[in-house]
């Protein structure tokens, strides 16, 4: 009981992030959801919590192989880098959901366009989006008086591995919505 | 241009101005030369709140910066009893309860470490009071009732030589472990009381010696304080309802109350005192704040450069639009005094993220609009007012998200969910007004060139 109790109050942070990122996301997408993607939209929203989740064990296992060679992001700077994780992963998310959401009609038809075109388009948009911080990074990295360098790094990793997981398995999930009704 | 529009742009204009003069430092402004004499200043502004009873001055001279970047003030604590023989045990304890009450009392980016064998030390960042901090650490939660030791010695004229010497006092059995904390009550005249929640044996013992006091007063010490925290007079009516916990009169702000539930609910393992406070130099540097300027500065010139490349003129409609949204999230932060850190840092990164994305995803459905023939109107149209959820969803999620954790949030990530709010905030202020009305004013120009 005490090593649990131990294991939440030293993880809470965490686990508030990771809960409430899920649960926002959750509500949120219930609440925009339209009529016609209603049969839809728990299925897409299931893949969705599952991409966060590879999300978050993915970054927690780079981050225990850096600390194997003692590379740290710092003891406080830890968890806002892992708040920053959810955050991207959520605004991502939200942006394809939207995009699905939006359009016309459910048929058959539609979702295997989805599949071919729209998983270019996701590919793209998330490309675009992680380039960008990429590039607003590298001179805050080279021209900064180096304090901030490994933790520049650090956010680096948050931004590649959301790159990863979503152009990997945003397009898988779209497959699978597009194969749902056929 | 309509009249509207004119309007729009008189307020980015006024905005933009504004939110210079208040991230900028003070900046003195001397000429002296045969034409012309000046001895002024422009930025540091210090703006006086009409509505504050006590004249507060709203300083905006420099930046609150964070532990790290300003000099953190690092206070020494260690046990009273150094004879222990579980030391580090008492100490693990000690980490253990201190790290509770700062982050319930939401000091912010505090560090707590141990320093030797019967010594722990917590560094806060520069604007942070050290008395608070040291009455937190230290308060051992102990609280002692305490009866008149002479009774024929009381009177009322009596009652500040009583406050003040402990030696006139005695002690009960009555202590912490009857009292389970203090709550601030409105009486039925409208008036604030300070509670005294009792568990049911403590309260039965609170009577059976307020019974025996009536006319005299009691005293309740806390953390053992020299003065007693209550010291209230025993009336003739206390008897008259002992089912209820009794209430006196209160002179304490709510968050001294606060300090001492914390401390009462959060108990030391050991009694210990504040040895000492030390500055602690900037570890990120003296220069940070500069070199981090300039470099963001470059990030957006980069993004400047890429935007003009791929859009021509718009292009720059959209730096403008950056560089404003940057300056008004600078602006924000100094005015709630959001603490420049590497929470701010990340923020800022956030924000810019989001909003160059925003703006490349607009232009570029714009610029395909153009090659399809579609008007600029129609365009903008579709994209910022009829498919605006497009962007304002994501955003609208992360700033609900990062508003409900602020308040349930403590410590470090407290700081940057608030610093993420004002983020979105002005991620929010850029898609719904200064983007689309530096756009749709400028449009002009380009329309004819890409067709």
């Amino acid at each position: 009981m005490n090593l649990f109790s131990g294991f939440i109050s030293q993880y809470l942070a965490y686990l508030l992030a990771t809960a409430m990122s899920s649960i926002g996301l959750v509500f949120f997408l219930s609440v925009i959801k339209k009529n016609n993607f209603r049969k839809d939209s728990n299925k897409i929203i299931t893949y969705f919590l599952v991409i966060q989740l590879v999300t978050v064990i993915f970054y927690l296992i780079i981050k225990g192989i850096l600390g194997v060679f003692k590379i740290f992001p710092g003891e406080d700077t830890d968890i806002i880098l892992f708040i920053f994780l959810n955050f991207l992963c959520i605004y991502i998310e939200v942006s394809v959901f939207y995009k699905l959401n939006d359009l016309p009609g459910s048929s058959n038809k539609n979702k295997t366009d989805v599949s071919t075109d729209y998983g270019k388009e996701i590919f793209s948009s998330i490309r675009d989006f992680c380039l960008f911080f990429v590039l607003i990074l590298v001179p805050l990295y080279v021209f900064g008086n180096g304090s901030m360098n490994n933790f520049i790094l650090f956010i680096l990793l948050d931004i590649l591995i959301v790159f990863l997981t979503h152009t990997v398995l945003l397009p898988i999930v779209l497959k699978k919505y597009s194969k749902s009704s056929k | 241009m309509s009249g509207k529009q004119t309007f729009k742009l008189v307020l980015i204009a006024i905005i933009f101005s504004l939110s210079v003069l208040i991230v900028l430092p003070e900046i003195p402004l001397v000429v002296d030369s045969d034409y012309l004499v000046l001895n002024s200043s422009i930025g540091g502004m210090q703006i006086k709140i009409p509505w504050s009873k006590e004249g507060k001055m709203l300083d905006l001279k420099e930046f609150k910066k964070g532990s790290g970047i300003g000099e953190s003030k690092k206070i020494s604590f260690e046990l009273k009893n150094k004879d222990l023989e579980n030391k580090q045990e008492v100490i693990s304890g000690l980490l253990s309860v201190t790290q509770k009450r700062l982050n319930l009392s939401r000091i912010s980016d505090f560090k707590i470490n141990q320093e030797g064998d019967d010594k722990i030390s917590v560094t806060v960042p520069p604007f942070e009071d050290v008395n608070r901090i040291n009455n937190l650490v230290t308060g051992n939660g102990k609280i002692i009732f305490r009866t008149v030791r002479n009774p024929e010695d009381w009177n009322q004229e009596q009652f500040q030589n009583f406050y003040l010497e402990s030696d006139r006092w005695q002690d009960t059995d009555l202590n912490e472990k009857d009292v389970q904390g203090f709550v601030n009550v409105m009486d039925p005249t409208g008036a604030y009381k300070m509670q005294i929640v009792f568990t049911e044996g403590g309260r039965q013992k609170f009577y059976d010696l307020a019974g025996k006091n009536i006319g005299l007063p009691i005293a309740v010490y806390v953390s053992n304080f020299d003065y007693p925290f209550l010291m209230p007079l025993i009336g003739e009516n206390i008897l008259d309802n002992t089912n209820l916990d009794p209430a006196v009169n209160n002179t304490y702000p709510q968050y001294i109350i606060d300090e001492y539930n914390l401390q009462l609910n959060n108990p030391l393992p050991e009694d210990i005192s504040a040895v000492e406070t030390v500055q602690v130099p900037p570890v990120m540097g003296s220069d940070f704040i500069e070199k981090y300027a300039k470099a963001f500065f470059i990030s957006i010139l980069f993004i400047s450069v890429y935007f003009i490349l791929k859009f021509n003129l718009r292009g720059l409609v959209f730096s403008y639009s950056l560089l404003l949204s940057a300056l008004i999230y600078l602006a924000i932060s100094k005015l709630f005094s959001i603490p420049v850190g590497t929470q701010m840092f990340l923020s800022l990164i956030l924000v810019m993220g989001i909003i160059t994305y925003i703006g490349n995803n607009v232009h570029a459905k714009i610029k395909n609009g153009f090659v399809s023939e579609i008007p600029f109107e129609i365009s903008f149209t579709q994209i910022l007012v009829k498919d605006k959820n497009a962007i304002s969803y994501p955003a609208m999620l992360i700033l609900s998200l990062s508003l409900i954790l602020y308040f349930i949030s403590s410590g470090f990530a407290r700081t940057f969910y608030f610093s993420t709010f004002a983020a979105i905030l002005v991620v929010v202020i850029f898609y719904s007004f200064l983007f689309p009305t530096l756009l749709w004013s400028f449009k002009g120009g380009e329309k004819g060139r890409e067709k």
